[in-house]
């Protein structure tokens, strides 16, 4: 009789709306948990990850482009010069050749009429031969007399030249001769053709 | 447990679960807008073969 009485009680209580209610609620929340958990949150994850991939894929496909575009341009160019780039290699020689720099030079020098009282080389060390592309100097230093017209002349020579070479500095000054007792008149005719002596920092390239 | 605890319990683990979800999304959400903003450099190399024309006019010492 107990057991019956139990039996509708209960019966009576899950009819009941409070707890009908409830048990709505506990079912929707935990089935809709899951259904977000593996359906929907998968589904949103993955339409936003490619969304992600496409921007990082366009951003590539742009920085590819570009770069696509640069070799082109620059092979274009390496096509319509391909004879004439050798002057670069003359021009900056892979090697030192030291012996060409001080010809050239030192010839030039002697061609425009002027006296070497001292040469000397610096900043190259032969045993270097790391091969990084960076630009390499040597240093010249030369002390030489002579006059004003004969220099620029010889600053127009070695600029003239294949092989490159930079006038970094040029100190000039009067050569005064103590001796020379000269006249008003003579020292009229002494100012353009007096003796200069010029120190002159020249710079060569290799690579 | 009552069904009231049941039902709190419930809630809690769906708003969890809404939460996170939320936050996963705002975190790619933000990694695209940050993709968007960051520029990449591209730069054009340009090759200068001016000096090309200016070496024509260069001779050796031997010419000069």
């Amino acid at each position: 009789m107990t057991d019956h009485l139990n039996k509708e009680k209960i019966i009576l209580g899950l009819t009941k709306e409070k707890l009908r209610d409830y048990s709505y609620f506990i079912a929707f929340f935990l089935i809709f948990a899951f259904f977000i958990f593996f359906v929907i949150r998968p589904n949103l994850k993955s339409i936003f990850e490619a969304n992600l991939k496409i921007e990082k894929l366009k951003k590539e496909n742009n920085f590819y482009e570009y770069q696509i575009e640069n070799i082109v341009n620059i092979q274009e160019k390496f096509i319509k010069f391909r004879n004439d780039l050798s002057l670069i290699d003359n021009a900056i020689t892979s090697k030192p050749e030291v012996n060409q720099l001080i010809n050239d030079i030192t010839k030039t020098v002697q061609k425009n009429q002027f006296v070497i009282e001292n040469f000397s080389l610096s900043n190259l060390n032969l045993k270097d031969v790391s091969r990084n592309d960076a630009l390499k100097t040597i240093l010249f230093s030369l002390d030489i007399i002579g006059i004003f017209p004969d220099f620029v002349s010889l600053i127009n020579k070695v600029h003239q030249q294949k092989r490159l070479k930079l006038i970094k500095a040029a100190t000039i000054t009067k050569e005064v001769n103590k001796n020379l007792i000269i006249s008003t008149e003579s020292a009229q005719f002494s100012t353009n053709s007096s003796n200069l002596k010029i120190n002159l920092l020249i710079e060569g390239y290799y690579l | 447990m009552n069904k009231k605890e049941v039902f709190y319990l419930s809630l809690t683990i769906f708003l969890t679960v809404v939460a996170w979800v939320i936050i996963e999304i705002y975190k790619i959400d933000v990694a695209i807008k940050m993709e968007k903003a960051v520029v990449v450099n591209n730069k054009k190399i340009n090759l200068d073969m001016s000096i090309i024309n200016e070496l024509k006019t260069k001779k050796d010492y031997d010419l000069q």
